[in-house]
Parts: structure tokens; sequence; C-alpha cells
């Protein structure tokens, strides 16, 4: 197991500073050695990384492939074969017991990496709010390098959250309350994992196969939902995940909204109504869907915000999703809590 | 002198009563339209805080905010209470008070009830006189420091129906009118709907609305009139809309439809569907998780 896990905190960072910051006086040189150590540990915040799968990647086949990371305006990831957890930590002091598995966007073609938008910045601001986030690199489901390409998102969802609920202990986390969120695609996969999960595999010898892989919760931001509703048009998406003659009871199984159960998890959903790439209906379609199950839901379709709005720190108002969900967590916290 | 007493404390009650907002209007100087003569006293509701029931004469009661940090923009608000009474405080004062603070104008709307016995034809009653008040906004523009194409409408319930209904059904005003106010448009420039009653469809419509509004035997025409979500046209105003998914009274349906009509006619339109907050929360001032809501209606208003 590789394990970049960093040996020491972010606490004996800071002594190491405070020392360095006595002898400032004597070597100036030393203020470049500050500022390296400080830009270091900035970099390395999370707390762990882990592969999701010790030994053989389930439904993998050989290939040439391997792992791109492409650096422009945005950062994308393709050809994802090593799929593995970023593990962030809150401080324990004020750590809510709460964790959110996050699966980044971009339309299961490539994974939508930036830091600011869906994925490490998305992971501290929980945990600025006491949860514990997890960035989920998963694989993508690729002909040349998955043996049923469909199935590989969902396995490697699944896999990281029976992940987390296994070191829940360890990473001071409630296993009763880890759940999932997605943007985009990645909303796809999360709504997908929240209505297609199972108890675990109780006879596995491996103990992490033997967790659960129900999410608590889920989180969908502007999400790819549905594959068959007649509103919507077929969606690259769709291509990309079921290839080009999908059967019918592929499309259904991958209709979220149609497999919505009494025991789907209680979900909170925001869009933009300006979305010009995944339209609103695809929120509004899963909402109908939970609420005719009677499964507590929350939806805030703002007027703007177009695709991809991630954190959006600099609209107040696109931003306020934030708040919205704050204070939806404390709400589910508190249910679980009287239970 | 005992009359003389009652007479004093009138005087004293109403003052203090007046200081609340800065001016209270009737709607109608001389007659009121679509009217009969009846003996309906309105009074309050004293099992409902702050309602009033048999309205027959209709005002408005006008809050204008510290005009150095007002935003120019103004709400008609049309209070709740199923068309048979007026939540004249939680859905009235209370959400005018809010308003001023974030520097935007408040106009508390006290519509007439659709009674059978005060009104001609009944179910033109309330839509009539909300239809005034947003004129009466406009007239009124240059004196209380308001901008005319900013004058929006928030209504709670049955109180949602009616905004919804005057954002669907309204005129450019009468040119030829003798009487100014009538020369105003009834368009609002954007509408609020809270907790709305929307549709007139016995399905999901709350049934003692629809009731007291229709009658008990509305016609298709009629109930698809009032059905606001088959209303809607490509010059409905932007909408703000919120709504609990526990509601018991009026379903979310409703606040779905209208989304839905709204997207379809590419109208601008923001929506909010709380997990819990049950039907009638107002403000919802002691509740961290519903009061949210006027802080996203707060980031709505300044970006239209």
């Amino acid at each position: 197991m590789i394990k970049f896990c960093h040996e020491s905190s972010p606490a004996k960072a800071g002594q190491a500073i405070c020392q360095l910051k006595l002898n400032y006086k004597q070597m100036k040189r030393n203020s470049i050695l500050i500022l390296l150590i400080s830009f270091a540990f900035s970099l390395q915040s999370q707390e762990y990384k882990i592969p999701l799968y010790k030994g053989e990647i389930p439904n993998s086949k050989p290939s040439e492939i391997s792992e791109r990371l492409v650096v422009g305006e945005y950062t994308w990831l393709y050809d994802v074969t090593n799929p593995d957890i970023s593990v962030y930590l809150p401080q324990n002091k004020y750590a809510t017991g709460q964790a959110v598995i996050i699966c980044p966007g971009g339309g299961y073609r490539l994974l939508s990496y930036d830091n600011y938008v869906e994925g490490t910045d998305v992971a501290r601001f929980f945990n600025t709010i006491g949860i514990a986030a997890i960035v989920l690199k998963y694989r993508l489901p690729s002909l040349a390098t998955s043996i049923e390409p469909h199935k590989t998102p969902l396995l490697d969802a699944k896999r990281a959250l029976r992940l987390v609920r296994y070191n829940a202990k360890k990473w001071n986390i409630n296993p009763d309350k880890i759940g999932i969120m997605g943007f985009s695609a990645g909303g796809h996969l999360a709504s997908t994992l929240g209505t297609h999960f199972d108890n675990g595999n109780s006879e596995s010898k491996d103990s992490v196969e033997m967790q659960s892989c129900k999410p608590n919760f889920m989180i969908l931001m502007y999400p790819v939902i549905s594959f068959t509703d007649s509103t919507l048009g077929q969606s690259r998406t769709r291509k990309t995940l079921l290839g080009d003659n999908p059967s019918k009871d592929l499309l259904i199984y991958y209709s979220n909204e149609l497999q919505v159960k009494d025991d789907t998890p209680p979900c909170f959903i925001a869009h933009a109504q300006n979305d010009s790439i995944v339209s609103v209906r695809h929120s509004i379609l899963m909402y109908e869907a939970l609420n005719k199950k009677k499964i507590s839901s929350e939806m805030h379709l703002l007027s703007e915000g177009g695709h991809g709005f991630g954190l959006s720190s600099s609209n107040k108002h696109i931003a306020s999703w934030k708040n919205s969900l704050e204070l939806w967590l404390e709400k589910i916290d508190n249910s679980i809590k009287n239970k | 002198m005992k009359l003389k007493n009652i007479f004093l404390l009138t005087i004293v009650f109403n003052c203090s009563f007046l200081s609340a907002q800065d001016y209270k209007l009737k709607l109608y100087e001389k007659s009121i339209p679509n009217s009969k003569a009846n003996s309906i006293v309105e009074k309050l509701e004293t099992k409902y805080e702050g309602a009033v029931s048999g309205v027959t004469i209709p005002e408005i009661s006008v809050y204008l905010p510290t005009s150095k940090f007002s935003t120019g923009q103004a709400v008609v608000i049309c209070p709740g209470g199923g068309y048979w009474i007026e939540s004249m405080k939680l859905e009235g004062t209370d959400i005018a008070q809010y308003l001023n603070s974030i520097g935007v104008a408040a106009i508390v709307l006290k519509y007439r009830l659709p009674m059978p016995e005060s009104c001609i034809e009944q179910y033109k009653v309330p839509l009539m006189d909300a239809q005034r008040a947003v004129r009466m906004v406009r007239s009124n523009a240059v004196k209380w420091k308001i901008n005319p194409n900013k004058v929006g409408i928030i209504g709670f319930s049955a109180g949602g129906h009616l905004a919804a209904t005057v954002a669907t059904h309204f005129d450019e005003g009468n040119k030829t009118s003798i009487d100014t106010i009538e020369k105003y448009s009834s368009r609002p420039d954007f509408m609020a709907l809270i907790y709305p009653v929307i549709s007139m469809a016995d399905s999901i419509t709350h049934k003692g609305s629809k009731r007291l509004l229709l009658g008990n035997s509305a016609s298709p025409e009629l109930v698809n009139l009032f059905s606001n979500e088959l209303q809607v046209k490509e010059n409905t105003p932007p909408a703000f809309i919120v709504h609990a998914n526990d509601d018991s009274v009026v379903p979310v349906e409703n606040a779905i439809l209208m989304y839905e009509a709204l997207h379809k006619k590419k109208v601008p339109c923001e929506i909010h569907i709380l997990s819990k907050g049950e039907h009638g929360f107002g403000l919802g001032a002691n509740d961290d998780k519903v009061n949210n809501w006027t802080v996203q209606f707060r980031n709505w208003l300044k970006s239209l």
C-alpha cells in the first residue's frame, strides 16, 4: 500500500517555523527557508492519500495507458487507472463526525481536478465547518482500461465509501454520517451510489468489503441524473458511460430518478437555471422522485451560475449554496442524533 | 365623561399605530368597484395573531426605508390566510420591517376577501385590489423615492396565489382613464412566492382557497384562468420561490409546477425548497435554517 501520509503534523510545522524565527536575526537566509517550508506544508494539507485497492484493481485490464494531468485554464485529469482517495480531516476539537466523499465532474471523460472548483478547495471548505472531506479520484469508463466500462466509476465510488467507513474510527468520523457529493457527471456517480448501494459482503476476506456502501446523505451539484427522460436530449455523458447503443435496461438502470427507493438517503441539490450543459430538469426529476418516496430533500435552483460554478466565492449570490448546505448538514446531523 | 375617554383612547391608539408606517392609504378614494352593500364588519381573528377577517375596505400601508440606504426597489406584500383571513403581522408588517432593513420599500396590501355578500364577482376582487396597489405604488414613485421600474410583489400562501395571479394577469394601464392611478401598468417587475398556492387543479390546490375564491362550482375555464402555472407567458416577470418539502397545507408541487412553467418560457427564476419548515413560517425568525430564505431573497434582489 502506497502511503503519502505525512509524519509531521501542521502543528509541528508551526513549531519548526517558530524555531527558525528565533534564529532570524542571525541569519537572513533563514527567511527564505521559512517561506519554502510553509509553502511545502500548504501544498501538503491533505493528511492521507490512499489507493482504493490493495492488490488487483477489479474490472480493469492491462493497458499501456497512463494517467495524464493537463494544467491549463482548468486542471484536467485524463485516463485514471489508479483510483485513490485524498483524505482531509478537520481539527478533532471541532469535528462534527460527518464526512463527505467528493466526486469531481468531467462528463466521465476526465476529472475536473481543479483545486478551486470541485476538488481540494471544496474539501477545505468542509474542513472549516468541522466536516471530514475525501476527494475521490475514480476511474473513467474507458474501453481500453475496463472490462465493463459502465461499471467502473460505481465500483470505485462504492469502494471509497466502504474504505471511509472502515477507517471511520481512525479518522474520527461517525460511520453513520458519511455522505457522498458529486458535481455534474460526478453528481451522476454520487446519485448512482445513493440509489445502487449494498450492505457489504459479510463473507469477504477483505475487511473493507464487509462494510456497507450506503451513503447517509447525498449532495448533488448540477448533476446529470437521467438518460431516459424525453425532455432531455441524448447527452455526451450517456454515450461516454454507456456507449453508442445501450440497452433500454441499462438506460433505466442508470437513470437515477427511476432508481429511487424507500431507503434512498436524504438529498441536497443545487443547480443553476441558466446551466446550458446539464439542464436543470435533471435536478427537478430527481427531486420529484425523492419527494414521491417521501425522502427528505432540499433543492436550491439559483437563477444564475451557469454550469460548473463550484465554490464560486467571488459571487455572493451563487456562493450562497454553501450556506444552505451548511445549514442542511446541521439539520441532517441533528436528525441522526435524534434517532 | 366616558364617551370622551373612549374618543381620546381612539386617538391615542390611532396615533401610535400610524407612527409605525409612513402612510396608510385607501385603495379607492370614492366608490369601491365590484362591491355591494353589506353588513360585514372587519375584525381581528384572535386565534391567529394579527390576522383579520371580513375585509371589505382595501388599503395599503406604506413603509419606507431610510432614503440614504434605499435600493430604489419596492415590494407590494400580499399576506396569506386561505382567502378567508389575512395574516397582517406574520406575512405583512414583519416582512415590511425586514424589507426596510435591507433598503427596500414595503407596501402591505390589505385586499378585500372574496365574499359573495360584499362582492359582485368575488373571484375578481383580490386581483383588482392587488393590481390597483401596484399602480398606486408606481404613481407615488417620485414621492416615495422608488424606482417605478423596480416594483415587485411578494405573497404568502393564498397571498402567493394572489401575487402569482397579478404577475400573470397584468395590463399596461388605461391611458385614457381620468383616474391617474389607472394609467399606470400593473405588471410587477418581479415576484416572490412564499409557500404559494399556484394551481386551482383539485389534485394539488389548497381546497379552502379555491372554494372561497372561485365558489363551489367553478367552470373549467375559470379554474384554468386562476391556475397560474397555465398562465405563464414570455413576459411574465422573474420569480423567486420558497417552499418547504414537508408543507402539509399547500403541497410543494405548487411551487415546482410554477418553476417548471417559468423555466419553459425562459423566465429567470429561482427556487429554494427547504427540507423542513412546514406551512406558514413567515420570516422564520427563530430558525436559522428557515430564516436563510431571507438571505437568499436579498441576494436575488441584488442580482436583478
